[in-house]
């Protein structure tokens, strides 16, 4: 076995590509005469690639989440706008969250295919040269005088590491405003979940179904229909249960609500308003005009870790 | 450029070259040592004036190496194996006891016990004292040496 000192030497020298000042000198000439040097083996193209991935698969995937976010709106669903003032943008989150993920994926897999079809490409340049390394700077003539570059030889450019820092600047803000965004976006925006009580809760009512309404209300809870021209009832559940939604249900009654929601109130009770709704009821002995625009407010209630309705106030407005 | 300017860095890169050439190959490795060492020259040609003016030349080119192989995609084998035919002497273990020294060992093992430089030339080159170089380069020939199984009195 050779000294250590001797394979230092024997490796380096077969190893090390040397420069001479005429290198130098041509190289300066090339940057001069409107000649660019071909980026020699190692390049910014994997960092150029990885950015490119990056923001093709996020800006793809994001505009995808926008287009399915407008969608239901585009085709008028009548749910839609009862959402618009409580979206909680769950659903967006996940998939731009999900766009991050794969566009990371997508970067780094275009950054390993880049970097192992240079050093192929690498490998197979060698193997041809027969010499282990290249030496000899090649360059391309660029013969459109007026396209010449001015690039001083031997710098390359840091705008991919710019552009790569810059994305994942942009990322972090892009997760950061989402999470903001997943909170309601106004001070009387209903939260989620007492929106999707007072769905379950007219479901039930226009199923007529009184057990439902039972497991959504607290004990003293009191239903008041404020009618036009006409004396506050009050009913309690066991009137609605036994007297008031046996009527409804023969008179096919139904209501729908298409308008947002408000909710003013701390976190124990809450006074939440249903705009928009259209109560229709085709045999109603009440409302001989059939249908008839209504607004809710209730008052709920935490009990427990749930949200209870404690009033309801029924007002047909006309 | 002036005939006396040429003449004047090709001296320069006739003594500096080697050192710098050697030093940021054992840095950086092969493929990105070259890269910079050719950057770092033609840095050195378009500002001429200023280079000149250094007190420490080798050594503010060297940082200006260091600065230009920071821009290359750092490759994952530093110290590729060559072909046998050139290095028939080279055990297989030597690229991966290299990879495995310090930046400043490598340099300090190559420049003095692969290239017989002095420690005052490798010491200005780094910017650090002969001490630091000397230990270095200590450091690193016991562990290349550990990891080839050698010892001192071995020979060629």
């Amino acid at each position: 076995m050779s000294l250590p000192e001797t394979q230092l030497r024997e490796y380096f020298d077969a190893g090390v590509e040397r420069i001479s000042a005429e290198d130098v000198f041509a190289r300066t000439r090339v940057g001069e005469g409107g000649l660019q040097p071909l980026h020699s083996k190692r390049s910014f193209k994997p960092a150029w690639a990885a950015a490119g991935a990056f923001a093709a698969t996020l800006v793809g995937l994001g505009g995808l989440a926008s287009v399915l976010k407008l969608a239901p709106r585009l085709a008028g669903e009548a749910d839609a706008g009862a959402a618009e003032a409580v979206d909680a943008g769950g659903s967006t989150i996940a998939v731009w969250l999900i766009a991050a993920v794969v566009a990371a994926v997508a970067a780094g897999l275009t950054v390993w295919l880049v970097h192992r079809s240079s050093k192929r490409a690498e490998n197979e340049q060698e193997i041809d040269s027969d010499q282990g390394k290249v030496t000899i700077m090649e360059t391309i003539d660029r013969a459109d005088t007026e396209t010449q570059t001015t690039e001083k030889t031997g710098q390359r450019s840091r705008w991919p590491i710019v552009v790569i820092v810059v994305m994942a600047i942009a990322l972090v803000g892009l997760i950061a405003w989402m999470t903001l965004a997943t909170r309601p976006n106004s001070p009387t925006a209903a939260p989620p979940e007492v929106q999707q009580l007072m769905e379950d809760y007219y479901t039930a009512w226009n199923e007529y179904d009184a057990d439902a309404i039972e497991g959504m209300v607290t004990g003293s809870y009191r239903f008041h229909e404020i009618v036009t021209g006409a004396d506050a009832v009050v009913y309690d559940l066991e009137y609605l249960r036994s007297n008031f939604l046996p009527t409804l249900e023969g008179w096919e009654w139904h209501n729908d609500y298409d308008g947002p929601y408000y909710a003013v109130g701390s976190d124990f009770s809450m006074l939440v308003t249903m705009e928009g709704g259209l109560m229709t009821s085709p045999v109603a002995v009440a409302y001989p005009d059939g249908d008839a625009d209504v607004v809710s407010v209730f008052r709920i209630v935490k009990v427990g870790d749930e949200w209870k309705i404690a009033e309801h106030v029924f007002a047909p407005q006309n | 450029m002036e005939p006396d300017e040429r003449q004047a860095f090709t001296r320069f890169v006739k003594e500096t070259e080697p050192r710098l050439s050697y030093a940021l190959a054992a840095a950086y490795g092969l493929e990105v040592g070259a890269e910079a060492t050719a950057d770092a020259l033609a840095w050195a040609w378009e500002h001429w004036e200023t280079l000149e003016g250094k007190r420490n030349p080798a050594g503010y080119l060297y940082r200006v190496g260091q600065s230009k192989a920071r821009r290359y995609w750092r490759p994952t084998v530093l110290f590729p194996s060559l072909p046998a035919a050139e290095t028939p002497s080279v055990e297989p273990g030597l690229t991966n006891a290299l990879a495995s020294l310090s930046k400043n060992q490598r340099v300090a093992v190559v420049l003095i016990h692969g290239m017989e430089h002095s420690e005052r030339e490798v010491a200005d080159l780094l910017g650090i004292s002969r001490w630091s170089v000397r230990t270095h380069a200590e450091r690193g020939m016991r562990r290349i040496r550990h990891t080839l199984g050698v010892s001192a009195d071995v020979t060629s």
